[in-house]
């Protein structure tokens, strides 16, 4: 049920057991309607006995009915993952695409659209949407998240879009930490390496009585730089810390609160072509941008009854992005109520409202890129609703739902959906979706100026900057999807997910010609965002997972994906078509698991990603491959090696379009990790 | 028109004729930790020497009434070993028609009818597991209640078991309550 991968995040995390990677309606259908059940049995009795029955699953759904491409990643493959940051952890979730720009940029994406600023993939941590109206797109580098805190990370393929709004267009991405209980006690991981010079992370939880539990956790990192062609250092070092806490409690059964508030701040060397009026007019700058974030959020979830539970849900963020070319000063609060209540034997309603409003400023410009008016207040008004309907029981699911989105730039937006789920037996299901979702007009598109290249003077006239232009008439994006999937599943020991979509775009972005403004010094040949851009993408995405043993298994995965991009007559557009080639055609991932060998934990991950074209700059396929290896060196301390890139010793992943920046190379690093518990 | 009829009819006739998942999925919490418990007791116990006739018997788990696990107990200890011994549950329909088994799980439902059974069952080698409030008092080995903090905590009474020649280890005794006879009559 598409539902419950936000549901599970928001009313249903109550029941989870924390111990265990317990996936409730949505993650149960990756490890079998026992998988909780499973957990329990390799508690110890000790644990066992401390183990609240209400945060145990209560209802774990049928494993195959769910007609949505999803994928979760549990705690297991997060802790298995030799990746420090996020974006690289993405890495393991099958359909996605990563490509490491620099040190401290990633393009992350699912179906296509990738950049540095995906716009079509919709991020939340713990419900907190971390996709930025300015930019469109996400600060991976920002998302410095504990990844050991991390309970799974839930990932939909695909329009998430009538349950989540605008940009869920191709994806969702939905982190659930850990609740305060799971993280009880204290862990301490000292990390130093070729790239992740030094990683300090600690946590600690305790208990303040039966009902309420908390962690408390900070941690810094210090990455060095990677290296242009011809081994030159590409100054995109950085440093970030972050500090936070967690409470979560439970004061009756029926109730759960919690309580989240982070502190976080970073600072990031670059290089990027800056421009200027005078000579040399354009120039490689080096320099620093810092930001740093105040985010906290708040939580109530009720279980009225069996069939009836509410989720009421605040947040507010304060981020600031300060250094070239501009910076920003935004502030978000949020909130949101949902409601779901069981009609009968055949129908789960669920029903939500939200307000969100976003001040973003404008703090510092220059002349190659800035913002106006200087502040701007966006609100966004949203209400869904969605019926899960058992045609047959447990045989045929029909889910109908809609969401309603008031934007400030572009008014209403209706993005409905409809899916259905056949699962014939207990092994197969086959599923089919159709969806209209819409990513919208971001403050950028609207407000923005941007440089992007100049044509020096020629016999005394003006030198000519290329650019970009805010288009205050630019409209959302919209597309009309169909997928269908087919799933096999034999207990939690072999699986098989096959998802193929087709969707149909409609007034995507384009550039069109603005007629050249002439100013002093300088003339300006300007585009402007159209939605003049159509096109059509199709893809097949497989996954596999076969368990060898207890702890070992292979998962594998291949992605084909293509796209095909046409231009409106009235367009002027020279550029938008490359967008064709930014994602690759096929991306091969085979990762194995929990190998132990001699009492030493050997995870490897193998991937084969083709040939992409990122702003006329041609990244050739590359073969990787990932090593980790870890070990209990005494009670409660483990130590781990982690060898990533290791056939070659360094490729290009990918680069940015938006602000350009060298093209860097990822190199084969080591990191060594202490991890001490106690 | 007649084709799409002729897919629709095909396709109702497979959802008619599909067999009926056996897996219920709704296996109440509860339920799930005291399956987890159970697992366990087959885990940690000693039954009497002779009791099984050769290394490859399973210990047999059975429940006895209204069964409140449902087949997810089946599907959970499915392949899972316990003394390097197979796992299998039985079911009974009343404390009249008990089968042999290791583990004897008495449902609520026969609460009323145990304590006759219980004091019959007192020398049989078997470990008797209810959760009626008195479960303990009526003969019984180990009993389920729910503590004040919503955990599943279990009462064991030494001296029944002890009788019933079944040896528990310590690494149960430790998380459980012991009962403590106020008068013995």
């Amino acid at each position: 049920m598409l539902t419950s991968f936000r549901v599970s995040n928001l009313i249903h995390e109550t029941r989870r057991l924390t111990a265990l990677v317990c996936l409730f309606i949505l993650g149960s259908y990756i490890s079998g309607a026992t998988a909780d059940v499973n957990d329990l049995l390799d508690l110890s009795l000790e644990d066992l006995a401390q183990t609240p029955i209400s945060l145990v699953s209560r209802k774990a759904e049928d494993p195959l009915g769910l007609p949505a491409a999803v994928s979760v990643l549990t705690a297991k493959d997060l802790h298995h993952s030799n990746s420090p940051n996020l974006a690289d952890a993405l890495r393991l979730v099958p359909g996605f695409h990563v490509g490491r720009i620099d040190a401290n940029k990633w393009a992350v994406s699912a179906r296509g659209f990738n950049g540095r600023f995906a716009n079509k993939l919709l991020v939340l941590i713990d419900g907190r949407s971390v996709y930025t109206p300015l930019a469109s797109g996400v600060y991976w580098e920002m998302q410095d998240i504990l990844l050991a805190d991390l309970d799974r990370v839930e990932v939909i393929r695909g329009p998430g879009a009538s349950l989540w709004g605008a940009n869920a267009v191709n994806g969702v991405v939905n982190l659930v930490s850990k609740e305060a209980i799971a993280t009880q006690g204290g862990n301490l991981r000292i990390g130093t390496g070729s790239e992740e010079q030094v990683l300090l992370q600690g946590r600690y939880g305790g208990r303040i009585n039966e009902q309420a539990y908390y962690r408390a956790y900070g941690h810094f990192g210090r990455r060095d730089d990677l290296k242009t062609k011809g081994d030159i250092p590409a100054n995109d070092g950085w440093d970030s810390w972050k500090m936070g806490t967690r409470l979560d409690w439970r004061p009756a059964v029926r109730d759960h609160f919690t309580l989240i508030a982070d502190l976080q701040q970073g600072d990031m060397a670059q290089t990027a072509l800056l421009f200027s009026p005078e000579a040399p007019y354009s120039n490689f700058d080096q320099h620093h941008i810092q930001f740093s974030s105040i985010s906290t959020s708040w939580r109530w979830q009720r279980q009225v009854s069996d069939r009836s539970n509410f989720d009421l849900f605040s947040y507010y963020e304060h981020l600031e992005r300060r250094g070239p070319p501009s910076g920003e000063l935004s502030s978000i609060w949020n909130t949101e109520l949902q409601h779901r209540i069981s009609l009968g034997n055949r129908h789960e309603l669920l029903w939500g409202l939200g307000y969100r409003l976003t001040d973003i400023k404008r703090t510092s410009e220059t002349f190659t890129a800035s913002i106006s008016p200087r502040t701007r207040q966006l609100s966004l008004y949203e209400g869904f609703v969605q019926d899960d309907i058992s045609l047959v029981t447990n045989r045929l699911r029909l889910i109908l739902g809609a969401k309603l989105e008031h934007h400030e730039f572009t008014g209403w937006e209706f993005q409905p959906n409809a899916r259905l789920a056949w699962t014939p037996t207990q092994r197969h299901a086959l599923w089919a979706a159709t969806a209209r979702a819409v990513r919208s007009s971001s403050r950028g598109e609207n407000d923005v100026r941007l440089l992007s290249s100049v044509l020096p003077p020629v016999e005394g006239a003006p030198p000519i900057f290329v650019g970009l232009v805010g288009n205050r008439d630019f409209r959302t994006e919209i597309v009309h999807t169909f997928e269908v999937g087919y799933r096999y599943r034999h207990r939690d020991l072999l699986s098989l997910d096959v998802a193929t979509f087709v969707n149909n775009y409609d007034d995507l972005f384009s550039l069109e010609g603005i007629p050249p403004r002439r100013f002093d010094d300088h003339i300006l040949l300007a585009f402007t965002p159209g939605n003049l851009l159509s096109g059509r993408s199709y893809g097949v995405e497989v996954a596999g997972h076969y368990k060898l043993s207890n702890t070992w298994s292979l998962n594998t995965a291949y992605t084909f994906f293509h796209l095909n991009l046409k231009l409106s007559a009235a367009s002027s557009d020279l550029l938008s078509l490359g967008q064709e080639k930014t994602t690759p055609n096929h991306i091969f991932t085979l990762a194995l698991q929990g190998l132990n060998l001699l009492g030493t934990d050997l995870n490897t991950t193998l991937r084969r990603v083709s040939p992409v074209t990122v702003s006329a700059i041609d990244l050739p396929a590359y073969s990787e491959l990932d090593l980790r290896a870890s070990r209990l060196v005494a009670k409660q301390t483990s130590i781990a090696l982690a060898l990533q890139n290791v056939l070659h010793s360094s490729h290009t992943e990918y680069t940015s379009s938006i602000v350009t920046v060298p093209l860097t190379q990822v190199q084969r690093a080591f990191t060594l990790t202490l991890v001490r518990e106690f | 028109m007649r084709y799409t009829a002729r897919i629709l009819a095909l396709v109702a006739l497979c959802i008619a004729f599909a067999p009926v998942s056996t897996a219920s999925a709704n296996t109440s919490p509860e339920y799930q930790v005291k399956t987890a418990y159970l697992y366990n007791f087959a885990k940690f116990i000693q039954w009497p020497e002779g009791t099984f006739t050769d290394t490859t018997e399973s210990i047999v788990i059975g429940i006895v009434g209204k069964d409140p696990f449902g087949p997810s107990l089946d599907e959970a200890i499915h392949q899972r070993r316990a003394q390097g011994r197979l796992l299998r549950i039985e079911r009974y329909s009343d404390l009249a028609n008990i089968g042999d088994c290791h583990l004897l799980f008495v449902s609520r439902s026969e609460a009323k009818k145990q304590s006759e059974l219980l004091t019959a069952l007192a020398d049989s080698n078997l470990v008797t597991i209810g959760e009626s409030p008195n479960f303990i008092k009526e003969g019984g080995q180990i009993r389920f209640f729910v503590s004040k903090n919503q955990t599943i905590k279990i009462e064991i009474n030494p001296d029944a078991a002890r009788q019933a020649g079944i040896f528990i280890s310590s690494r149960i005794l430790k998380i459980a309550r012991i009962y403590q006879p106020t008068n013995r009559d």
